[in-house]
């Protein structure tokens, strides 16, 4: 190869068949030469003590790497593909192969490597050292002219220094919800896909479902319902009416639509509700299954989260039983998914037996539960330094999240609800009851009052936030509103449902606003305890201060008796020496007279 | 351009220990030649007809408390037999026994371009490389060069590098090992210094004046050379795993019978 062209500085003329392009920082490179910087660099070649290395040889390396690489100056060289060629020390090749391409004296023009993907980074447990070979320390001047962002990142490892554990990147937004941008509108849960207006329907757990896969997955998502934690029986045959209802109504308000038939099912037995669901309910089930193809995309969908979530949250350690559940992922992507979300270690327990909240969650969000974390390992390789097992401080005196603030009204209402004893809902079934059937048949008048009833205990109940505002154009409404539409539908159908309906309504409420308010004054009594023990550990603090200062205030006093003494001592030594002075009869004591008033000065 | 400073670590350290009458033999305590010394352990346990194969490295400066917290982890994640867990950490206390059996003792490492090879199925992966190792370089990282291998190949399996990074070390440990007997060889009198500068050590070191001497061939192989140097790297389907795997326990099982028909 012949070397006819010199390499021409960065911002020169398009890489041709004889010049092309290194940084201008590596503008010291010469063909015939060995430069100060190589020798440092590679101080190995340099130091005349082996037979295999020399200078020459490094020369003869050096040459036939850059040579390689411009035979094709855009294809990215690879270590491996030079290192087959040569003979020597792999470590000391792959070294001076760093070097070079540090300098950008190779693959300057390539294509750069795209990132390793994440999630694989986070299971090996290799030490990844990029940036500066072993050799070099931190520069004190960044290198400029470094455009590629290879280039930069190799740089910002070399300042922060070199030999750092490369840990993963951080999760980004991104990363946890995909490619999702709230102007876009919403995204279906199942197919990704974008969903028109109004032509979704949201689902139980809050996914959103394209009108196409809720009807082909109803029964996928009722399988998956079946699946999780059927704590109590209250919640169980709700989610099933749910997704069965809602496609049923097809009026363009489908969230709407739907309050009323979730709102129902949850209240407790005592409450006989013919619901409206049962009625539709069998035209939409018997749907054949089909069963999710894999795709084995790189992003994960939110049923599959969903699905992944209730997996670890019901058998936390137990990959295989997890990767069971999310049946479209293989265990290793399972665990790198989970390990990216922010927190997602925390959520894998050993301990989640312990920790599992104490109500029925219908949702399948992660519950702040109590962690031990534990390396997840793959193949087996151990390293025992990445052995923790740190507890985060435990969080169990805080009350466990019911729901995140973007579900809706209702949601929140339907679930504190459930969670509420059989008793309070009962009395607050009667006491709805009564209410209706005092106020006889005007609608009006019966919805005014009941509403406000209802707002006044649901002001109790509204400490929770506002419903998500869906980019479809709902508004956050109070709840009676809400019924108010379709029950006004309603009641020109089924007058008695209506009622009945309302009454479940407001048994709803009353039961949430008695739990709510419950829950509000043991916060209140954990805030005040709190409070009054940081207060207490300020005046322990306040008190060890003052002591700390009264002795050190009995400390000076010692010492300033203690210098008193000693001035008055020397004091005396100064006049018995006047007064020795004086009997040996110095003449000069008058000249070198003592002023007088430093004298009477001294004694206290 | 600032000057750089020199590591002034990894230069000087070997430089020291080149202290000895031949320029290029030094005799230092026993370690893995490597920047991290990490040790591989091999673990190959038949038990009740559950077989458990596996190969990783060790930190031998670990607390021994981490063998046990170890052994416990991987039965408990693999849903292997509790009997496992002792035998687990049984076989690994007695590589790390033996490993610490050599520490303190010298070993003579001169500078030594070994050919280590590579031939190792990882799951759906094969991986066949011969690449020159020079053992007097304790700067060498085995790890960073499988991910550097696995990264060029594209190989997308990750558990591909460490059993690639335990396979070099194991190599490198043997060889470790050989010199140090070789050392008490010499100092019985047996050979003299001299004859184990010649002696085999295992693998045939490369005879460096054939390449590197003034007036050797040069450092650069020729291209036909380059294949037979290079890494292979097979992904293979499902079904030819099988077939392997099926080969390898019938091949094992006649080991066995054989030996049971000895006694």
């Amino acid at each position: 190869m012949s070397e006819g062209g010199e390499m021409a500085p960065n911002g020169g003329a398009e890489p041709s068949r004889e010049l092309y392009t290194i940084p201008f920082s590596s503008s010291w490179f010469q063909w015939n030469e060995i430069h100060e910087t190589e020798k440092q660099a590679l101080p190995e070649f340099f130091e005349g003590v082996s037979t295999t290395k020399n200078p020459r040889i490094y020369k003869d390396y050096r040459d036939f790497i850059i040579n390689k690489y411009r035979e094709d100056t855009s294809k990215r060289l690879t270590f491996t593909e030079v290192r087959k060629a040569l003979i020597g020390d792999v470590s000391l090749l792959h070294k001076l192969f760093r070097f070079l391409e540090k300098w950008g004296l190779i693959n300057f023009s390539a294509a750069d490597k795209p990132d390793e993907k994440e999630g694989q980074a986070v299971q090996t447990r290799v030490l990844v050292e990029e940036g500066p070979p072993v050799g070099l320390r931190v520069l004190s001047a960044p290198i400029p002219g470094l455009p590629l962002q290879g280039k930069a990142l190799d740089e910002k490892k070399l300042i922060g220094g070199e030999n750092s554990l490369r840990l993963p990147p951080l999760t980004s937004y991104s990363d946890i919800y995909g490619e999702w941008d709230p102007r876009t509108g919403s995204l279906c849960g199942f197919c990704g896909d974008r969903c028109l207006a109004g032509q979704y329907i949201k689902m139980e757990d809050g996914l959103k479902v394209c009108l196409k896969c809720s009807k082909s997955k109803n029964g996928v998502k009722e399988e998956t319902t079946e699946v999780k934690p059927a704590a109590a029986p209250a919640p169980g045959p709700a989610p099933e009416p749910a997704p069965a209802a809602a496609p049923a109504l097809a009026s363009s308000t489908a969230i709407a639509a739907e309050a009323p038939a979730t709102a129902p099912t949850p209240a407790p037995a005592p409450t006989p509700t013919p619901a409206p669901a049962p009625a539709p309910k069998p035209a939409v089930i018997p749907v054949p299954i089909p069963t999710p193809t894999p795709v084995p995309s790189l992003a994960w969908t939110d049923s599959e989260m969903l699905l992944l979530l209730e997996g670890v949250l019901k058998h936390g350690d137990d990959w295989d039983l997890i990767a069971q559940h999310v049946r479209t992922r293989n265990k290793t992507e399972c665990i790198a998914r989970l390990i990216q979300l922010p927190f997602g270690e925390q959520i894998v327990s050993p301990t989640n037996g312990k920790s599992v909240s104490r109500f029925p969650v219908t949702q399948s969000k992660p519950v702040e539960v109590e962690v031990s974390k534990e390396p997840v390992e793959i193949n087996g390789e151990v390293n025992g330094l990445e052995r923790t097992s740190e507890e985060p401080p435990s969080k169990k005196s805080r009350i466990a999240s019911y729901g995140s603030a973007t579900d809706s009204l209702i949601k929140q209402v339907a679930l504190l609800s459930t969670i509420s004893g059989p008793h309070i809902s009962a009395a607050a079934a009667d006491a709805a009851i009564i209410e209706l059937c005092n106020e006889s048949v005007h609608a009006r008048e019966v919805f005014d009052k009941n509403k406000f009833d209802a707002e006044t205990k649901s002001n109790l109940s509204n400490q929770e936030p506002r419903s998500d505002l869906d980019v479809e154009g709902e508004q956050p409404t109070i709840l009676p509103q809400e019924t108010e539409t379709p029950s006004n539908e309603s009641e020109e159908k089924f007058t008695t449902t209506a009622y009945r309906i309302r009454a479940s309504v407001a048994t709803a409420i009353g039961a949430t606003a008695a739990r709510a308010k419950l829950l509000a004054d043991h916060e209140e009594r954990e805030m005040e305890h709190l409070m009054a023990t940081i207060i207490e550990a300020q005046m322990r603090k306040l008190q060890f201060k003052m002591n700390h200062f009264a002795e050190l205030e009995a400390m000076m006093d010692q010492e300033y008796d203690l210098l008193q003494q000693q001035k008055r001592y020397l004091v005396r030594e100064w006049v018995s020496l006047l007064r020795q002075a004086f009997d040996t009869g110095v003449p000069r004591w008058k000249e070198n007279a003592v002023p007088k008033p430093s004298i009477i000065r001294s004694t206290p | 351009m600032k000057s750089l400073s020199l590591a002034g670590g990894s230069g000087n350290a070997s430089s020291r220990e080149r202290a000895s009458a031949s320029p290029s033999v030094s005799s230092i305590k026993f370690r893995m030649p490597t920047k991290e010394s990490l040790i591989p352990i091999h673990l190959d346990l038949d038990v009740d007809g559950h077989r458990y194969k596996d190969a990783f490295t060790w930190n031998p400066h670990d607390p021994d408390s981490e063998v046990l917290t170890f052994a416990k982890r991987t039965v408990k994640d693999l849903k292997l037999p509790p009997t496992f867990v002792t035998q687990i950490s049984q076989s690994i206390q007695h590589q790390l026994a033996e490993f610490r059996s050599f520490g303190g003792q010298d070993m003579y490492i001169q500078e030594k371009l070994v050919p280590l090879k590579l031939d190792l199925r990882v799951n759906n992966t094969v991986v066949r490389d011969t690449f020159l190792w020079d053992i007097s370089n304790f700067e060498s990282d085995p790890e960073e060069f499988a991910v550097t291998l696995c990264n060029d190949l594209d190989v997308a399996d990750p558990e591909v590098a460490p059993a690639i990074a335990v396979a070099i070390r194991e190599q490198l440990y043997e060889i470790a090992t050989q010199s140090v007997s070789a050392v008490k060889e010499a100092k019985l009198g047996k050979k003299g210094r001299r004859g184990y500068e010649l002696s085999k050590g295992g693998n045939n070191a490369l005879d460096v004046s054939k390449y590197f001497g003034s007036k050797g061939s040069g450092v650069i192989r020729k291209r036909k050379d380059w294949y037979m140097n290079g890494p292979t790297v097979d992904v293979l389907t499902n079904e030819e795993v099988g077939t392997l795997e099926e080969l390898n326990s019938r091949f094992r099982r006649k080991l066995d019978e054989k030996e049971d028909s000895f006694q």
